[in-house]
Protein backbone atom coordinates (compact mmCIF):
# COMPACT_ATOMS: atom_id res chain seq x y z
CA UNK A 1 0.00 0.00 0.00
CA UNK A 2 1.22 3.49 -0.86
CA UNK A 3 0.01 6.41 1.27
CA UNK A 4 0.85 10.01 0.37
CA UNK A 5 0.58 12.58 3.17
CA UNK A 6 0.54 16.30 2.48
CA UNK A 7 -0.11 19.47 4.47
CA UNK A 8 1.10 23.01 5.11
CA UNK A 9 4.06 23.88 7.31
CA UNK A 10 3.56 23.08 10.97
CA UNK A 11 0.42 21.09 10.12
CA UNK A 12 1.44 17.94 11.99
CA UNK A 13 1.82 15.88 8.81
CA UNK A 14 5.08 14.23 9.91
CA UNK A 15 3.64 13.07 13.20
CA UNK A 16 0.63 11.67 11.38
CA UNK A 17 2.82 9.92 8.77
CA UNK A 18 4.95 8.31 11.48
CA UNK A 19 1.99 6.94 13.37
CA UNK A 20 0.46 5.73 10.09
CA UNK A 21 3.47 3.66 9.00
CA UNK A 22 3.70 2.16 12.50
CA UNK A 23 -0.01 1.28 12.33
CA UNK A 24 0.48 -0.31 8.89
CA UNK A 25 3.40 -2.31 10.27
CA UNK A 26 1.39 -3.61 13.20
CA UNK A 27 -1.55 -4.38 10.93
CA UNK A 28 0.80 -6.36 8.69
CA UNK A 29 2.17 -8.19 11.71
CA UNK A 30 -1.33 -9.17 12.77
CA UNK A 31 -2.48 -10.22 9.29
CA UNK A 32 0.54 -12.44 8.87
CA UNK A 33 0.42 -13.88 12.37
CA UNK A 34 3.89 -12.64 13.23
CA UNK A 35 4.71 -12.41 16.91
CA UNK A 36 5.60 -9.12 18.58
CA UNK A 37 9.25 -10.08 18.88
CA UNK A 38 9.77 -10.60 15.17
CA UNK A 39 11.54 -7.74 13.50
CA UNK A 40 9.84 -5.83 10.69
CA UNK A 41 12.41 -3.22 9.66
CA UNK A 42 10.82 0.23 9.34
CA UNK A 43 13.03 2.59 7.39
CA UNK A 44 12.91 6.33 7.69
CA UNK A 45 14.34 7.77 4.50
CA UNK A 46 15.50 11.29 5.31
CA UNK A 47 16.04 13.68 2.41
CA UNK A 48 16.93 16.85 4.29
CA UNK A 49 20.52 18.01 4.32
CA UNK A 50 21.73 19.51 7.60
CA UNK A 51 23.51 22.62 6.37
CA UNK A 52 22.95 25.17 9.14
CA UNK A 53 21.85 25.45 12.74
CA UNK A 54 18.18 25.75 11.84
CA UNK A 55 18.08 22.56 9.76
CA UNK A 56 20.08 20.72 12.44
CA UNK A 57 17.48 21.81 15.02
CA UNK A 58 14.64 20.80 12.69
CA UNK A 59 16.19 17.37 12.15
CA UNK A 60 16.73 16.99 15.90
CA UNK A 61 13.07 17.75 16.54
CA UNK A 62 12.03 15.06 14.08
CA UNK A 63 14.53 12.59 15.56
CA UNK A 64 13.11 13.14 19.04
CA UNK A 65 9.59 12.61 17.68
CA UNK A 66 10.68 9.32 16.07
CA UNK A 67 12.50 7.97 19.10
CA UNK A 68 10.74 4.90 20.55
CA UNK A 69 9.05 4.15 17.25
CA UNK A 70 11.83 1.78 16.16
CA UNK A 71 12.73 3.50 12.91
CA UNK A 72 15.98 2.88 11.08
CA UNK A 73 17.12 6.11 9.53
CA UNK A 74 18.73 6.16 6.10
CA UNK A 75 19.86 9.44 4.67
CA UNK A 76 19.30 9.63 0.95
CA UNK A 77 19.38 13.13 -0.50
CA UNK A 78 19.12 12.12 -4.16
CA UNK A 79 18.67 8.96 -6.25
CA UNK A 80 16.23 6.78 -4.32
CA UNK A 81 17.12 4.04 -6.80
CA UNK A 82 20.34 3.49 -4.84
CA UNK A 83 18.46 2.30 -1.76
CA UNK A 84 18.77 -1.36 -0.85
CA UNK A 85 16.09 -2.08 1.73
CA UNK A 86 14.95 -5.65 1.36
CA UNK A 87 16.99 -8.33 3.07
CA UNK A 88 16.41 -12.00 2.22
CA UNK A 89 12.82 -11.43 1.25
CA UNK A 90 11.85 -10.29 4.76
CA UNK A 91 9.02 -7.75 4.95
CA UNK A 92 9.85 -4.09 5.56
CA UNK A 93 8.13 -0.71 5.81
CA UNK A 94 9.26 2.67 4.47
CA UNK A 95 8.52 6.23 5.48
CA UNK A 96 9.98 8.77 3.04
CA UNK A 97 10.27 12.37 4.23
CA UNK A 98 10.00 14.52 2.29
CA UNK A 99 9.36 15.05 -1.41
CA UNK A 100 9.84 18.83 -1.37
CA UNK A 101 13.45 18.37 -0.21
CA UNK A 102 14.05 15.50 -2.60
CA UNK A 103 12.87 17.59 -5.55
CA UNK A 104 15.08 20.52 -4.50
CA UNK A 105 18.06 18.16 -4.14
CA UNK A 106 17.52 16.53 -7.52
CA UNK A 107 17.17 19.97 -9.12
CA UNK A 108 20.01 21.87 -7.48
CA UNK A 109 22.53 19.53 -5.89
CA UNK A 110 25.78 18.66 -7.66
CA UNK A 111 24.79 14.98 -7.80
CA UNK A 112 21.15 15.79 -8.64
CA UNK A 113 19.52 14.16 -11.64
CA UNK A 114 19.23 17.41 -13.59
CA UNK A 115 23.03 17.80 -13.65
CA UNK A 116 23.12 14.32 -15.17
CA UNK A 117 20.65 15.20 -17.87
CA UNK A 118 17.68 13.28 -16.46
CA UNK A 119 14.03 14.30 -16.33
CA UNK A 120 13.27 15.06 -12.70
CA UNK A 121 9.70 13.74 -12.52
CA UNK A 122 10.35 10.39 -14.18
CA UNK A 123 13.65 9.98 -12.33
CA UNK A 124 11.90 10.40 -8.96
CA UNK A 125 9.10 8.10 -10.11
CA UNK A 126 11.63 5.37 -10.91
CA UNK A 127 13.19 5.85 -7.49
CA UNK A 128 9.82 5.50 -5.77
CA UNK A 129 8.96 2.39 -7.80
CA UNK A 130 12.35 0.94 -6.85
CA UNK A 131 11.47 1.44 -3.14
CA UNK A 132 7.91 0.17 -3.57
CA UNK A 133 9.13 -3.06 -5.11
CA UNK A 134 11.08 -3.78 -1.92
CA UNK A 135 8.52 -2.87 0.71
CA UNK A 136 5.11 -4.03 1.90
CA UNK A 137 3.84 -0.57 2.84
CA UNK A 138 5.18 2.88 2.10
CA UNK A 139 4.19 6.31 3.39
CA UNK A 140 5.49 9.39 1.59
CA UNK A 141 5.38 12.90 3.05
CA UNK A 142 5.13 15.81 0.67
CA UNK A 143 4.40 19.46 1.17
CA UNK A 144 1.99 22.20 0.19
CA UNK A 145 4.20 24.93 -1.12
CA UNK A 146 2.30 26.04 -4.17
CA UNK A 147 -1.08 26.89 -2.77
CA UNK A 148 -0.70 30.52 -1.72
CA UNK A 149 -0.86 31.85 -5.27
CA UNK A 150 1.80 34.50 -4.69
CA UNK A 151 4.02 35.77 -7.49
CA UNK A 152 7.45 34.22 -7.08
CA UNK A 153 10.60 34.56 -9.19
CA UNK A 154 11.11 32.33 -12.23
CA UNK A 155 13.42 29.88 -10.46
CA UNK A 156 10.94 29.33 -7.61
CA UNK A 157 8.07 28.96 -10.06
CA UNK A 158 10.05 26.30 -11.90
CA UNK A 159 10.60 24.43 -8.62
CA UNK A 160 6.87 24.72 -7.80
CA UNK A 161 5.97 23.36 -11.22
CA UNK A 162 8.23 20.30 -10.89
CA UNK A 163 7.05 19.64 -7.32
CA UNK A 164 3.45 19.94 -8.47
CA UNK A 165 4.07 17.41 -11.24
CA UNK A 166 5.80 15.02 -8.84
CA UNK A 167 2.87 15.32 -6.42
CA UNK A 168 0.38 14.57 -9.19
CA UNK A 169 2.42 11.53 -10.23
CA UNK A 170 2.48 10.30 -6.61
CA UNK A 171 -1.25 10.88 -6.14
CA UNK A 172 -1.97 8.83 -9.24
CA UNK A 173 0.10 5.92 -7.92
CA UNK A 174 -1.15 6.16 -4.34
CA UNK A 175 -3.84 4.07 -2.69
CA UNK A 176 -4.53 6.92 -0.31
CA UNK A 177 -3.80 10.65 -0.37
CA UNK A 178 -4.31 12.48 2.90
CA UNK A 179 -4.09 16.16 3.72
CA UNK A 180 -3.29 16.79 7.36
CA UNK A 181 -4.88 20.02 8.52
CA UNK A 182 -3.57 21.09 11.94
CA UNK A 183 -3.31 17.47 13.01
CA UNK A 184 -6.61 16.35 11.46
CA UNK A 185 -6.38 13.89 8.56
CA UNK A 186 -8.67 14.55 5.59
CA UNK A 187 -8.80 11.93 2.84
CA UNK A 188 -8.42 13.31 -0.68
CA UNK A 189 -8.18 9.86 -2.23
CA UNK A 190 -9.15 6.52 -0.81
CA UNK A 191 -9.11 3.44 -3.01
CA UNK A 192 -11.23 0.44 -2.29
CA UNK A 193 -9.33 -2.46 -0.80
CA UNK A 194 -7.88 -4.47 -3.64
CA UNK B 1 -14.61 26.68 21.04
CA UNK B 2 -15.08 26.87 17.31
CA UNK B 3 -12.02 27.05 15.07
CA UNK B 4 -12.50 28.59 11.62
CA UNK B 5 -9.67 28.30 9.14
CA UNK B 6 -9.14 29.09 5.47
CA UNK B 7 -7.23 31.21 3.00
CA UNK B 8 -7.36 35.00 3.31
CA UNK B 9 -10.47 36.73 1.93
CA UNK B 10 -12.52 33.56 1.87
CA UNK B 11 -15.32 35.04 3.97
CA UNK B 12 -14.51 33.45 7.31
CA UNK B 13 -15.74 36.32 9.48
CA UNK B 14 -18.97 36.63 7.50
CA UNK B 15 -19.41 32.88 7.86
CA UNK B 16 -19.04 33.24 11.63
CA UNK B 17 -21.55 36.12 11.68
CA UNK B 18 -24.12 34.09 9.71
CA UNK B 19 -23.76 30.71 11.33
CA UNK B 20 -23.22 31.84 14.89
CA UNK B 21 -25.51 34.90 14.75
CA UNK B 22 -27.50 33.94 17.82
CA UNK B 23 -24.46 33.16 19.85
CA UNK B 24 -22.87 36.49 19.03
CA UNK B 25 -26.07 38.45 19.73
CA UNK B 26 -26.72 36.79 23.06
CA UNK B 27 -23.36 37.81 24.38
CA UNK B 28 -23.78 41.52 23.82
CA UNK B 29 -20.78 42.18 25.98
CA UNK B 30 -18.83 39.71 23.93
CA UNK B 31 -16.84 41.43 21.30
CA UNK B 32 -15.21 40.69 18.00
CA UNK B 33 -11.51 41.25 18.55
CA UNK B 34 -9.04 41.78 15.74
CA UNK B 35 -5.60 40.24 15.89
CA UNK B 36 -4.11 43.40 14.50
CA UNK B 37 -5.03 45.59 17.49
CA UNK B 38 -6.31 43.41 20.34
CA UNK B 39 -4.39 43.88 23.56
CA UNK B 40 -1.55 41.34 23.64
CA UNK B 41 -2.66 39.99 27.02
CA UNK B 42 -6.11 39.40 25.46
CA UNK B 43 -9.34 40.64 27.13
CA UNK B 44 -11.21 38.34 29.53
CA UNK B 45 -14.40 38.39 27.45
CA UNK B 46 -14.06 37.53 23.78
CA UNK B 47 -16.75 36.34 21.35
CA UNK B 48 -14.59 36.14 18.25
CA UNK B 49 -10.85 36.46 17.83
CA UNK B 50 -10.36 37.28 14.17
CA UNK B 51 -6.98 37.18 12.40
CA UNK B 52 -5.44 34.97 15.04
CA UNK B 53 -2.32 34.61 12.87
CA UNK B 54 -1.69 38.35 13.14
CA UNK B 55 -1.96 38.14 16.94
CA UNK B 56 0.60 35.30 16.88
CA UNK B 57 2.87 37.42 14.71
CA UNK B 58 2.64 40.40 17.07
CA UNK B 59 3.47 38.18 20.04
CA UNK B 60 6.52 36.80 18.20
CA UNK B 61 7.65 40.33 17.34
CA UNK B 62 7.51 41.13 21.06
CA UNK B 63 9.49 38.00 21.91
CA UNK B 64 6.56 36.46 23.81
CA UNK B 65 6.29 33.14 21.97
CA UNK B 66 5.87 31.08 25.14
CA UNK B 67 2.86 33.09 26.28
CA UNK B 68 0.82 32.64 23.10
CA UNK B 69 -0.90 29.35 23.78
CA UNK B 70 -1.40 29.93 27.53
CA UNK B 71 -3.11 33.24 26.66
CA UNK B 72 -5.38 31.48 24.17
CA UNK B 73 -6.09 28.69 26.62
CA UNK B 74 -7.22 31.28 29.19
CA UNK B 75 -9.58 32.77 26.60
CA UNK B 76 -11.04 29.31 25.95
CA UNK B 77 -11.46 28.67 29.68
CA UNK B 78 -13.24 31.99 30.19
CA UNK B 79 -15.28 31.78 26.97
CA UNK B 80 -16.16 28.18 26.11
CA UNK B 81 -18.09 29.35 23.02
CA UNK B 82 -15.33 31.56 21.64
CA UNK B 83 -14.66 31.48 17.90
CA UNK B 84 -11.04 31.62 16.73
CA UNK B 85 -10.44 32.56 13.11
CA UNK B 86 -7.12 32.21 11.31
CA UNK B 87 -5.72 32.37 7.81
CA UNK B 88 -3.93 29.22 6.73
CA UNK B 89 -0.53 30.74 6.12
CA UNK B 90 1.54 27.57 5.75
CA UNK B 91 0.71 26.81 2.13
CA UNK B 92 3.39 28.68 0.22
CA UNK B 93 7.09 28.44 -0.57
CA UNK B 94 9.16 28.37 2.63
CA UNK B 95 10.27 31.99 3.11
CA UNK B 96 13.96 32.94 2.90
CA UNK B 97 13.63 35.32 5.85
CA UNK B 98 14.24 33.52 9.17
CA UNK B 99 11.52 35.38 11.10
CA UNK B 100 8.91 34.72 8.39
CA UNK B 101 9.85 31.06 8.41
CA UNK B 102 9.59 30.85 12.17
CA UNK B 103 6.26 32.71 12.15
CA UNK B 104 4.74 30.19 9.73
CA UNK B 105 6.02 27.24 11.70
CA UNK B 106 4.83 28.55 15.09
CA UNK B 107 1.42 29.50 13.69
CA UNK B 108 1.04 25.93 12.40
CA UNK B 109 2.00 24.40 15.76
CA UNK B 110 -0.33 26.69 17.72
CA UNK B 111 -3.14 25.86 15.31
CA UNK B 112 -2.51 22.13 15.88
CA UNK B 113 -3.00 22.72 19.61
CA UNK B 114 -6.16 24.74 19.03
CA UNK B 115 -7.50 22.04 16.67
CA UNK B 116 -7.00 19.48 19.40
CA UNK B 117 -9.05 21.57 21.85
CA UNK B 118 -11.74 22.65 19.41
CA UNK B 119 -15.31 21.41 19.76
CA UNK B 120 -15.79 22.13 16.09
CA UNK B 121 -13.35 22.97 13.33
CA UNK B 122 -14.47 24.31 9.96
CA UNK B 123 -12.52 25.21 6.84
CA UNK B 124 -14.13 28.00 4.86
CA UNK B 125 -13.52 28.14 1.11
CA UNK B 126 -15.24 30.96 -0.81
CA UNK B 127 -17.71 31.36 2.00
CA UNK B 128 -18.63 27.65 2.10
CA UNK B 129 -17.78 25.74 5.24
CA UNK B 130 -16.57 22.14 5.45
CA UNK B 131 -16.61 20.61 8.91
CA UNK B 132 -13.27 18.92 9.64
CA UNK B 133 -13.93 18.07 13.26
CA UNK B 134 -16.98 17.81 15.45
CA UNK B 135 -16.76 16.78 19.08
CA UNK B 136 -19.52 14.39 19.94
Amino acid sequence: MLVVVTGGSGSGKSEYAESRIVALREQYREENCMDLESDIPTYYIATMHAFDEETIKRIERHRAMRANKRFRTKEQYTSLQKLELKKENNPCMVLLECISNLVANELYQADGCIKNGKDCVSYIQMGILHCLSQTEHMVIVTNEVTSDGLAYDAETLHYSKILGEVNQMLAKMADEVIEVIYGIPVWIKKEKVR
Amino acid sequence: MVFLIGGSNHGKLDFARCVYKEMLEVGAEYSICEGVNVTLDLPTRIGVLNHLHIYIRRMLEEGRENEIFPNLQRVIDNNPDVIFITDEIGYGIVPIDAFERHYREVTGRICCQIAKEADRMIRVVYGIGTVLKEKK
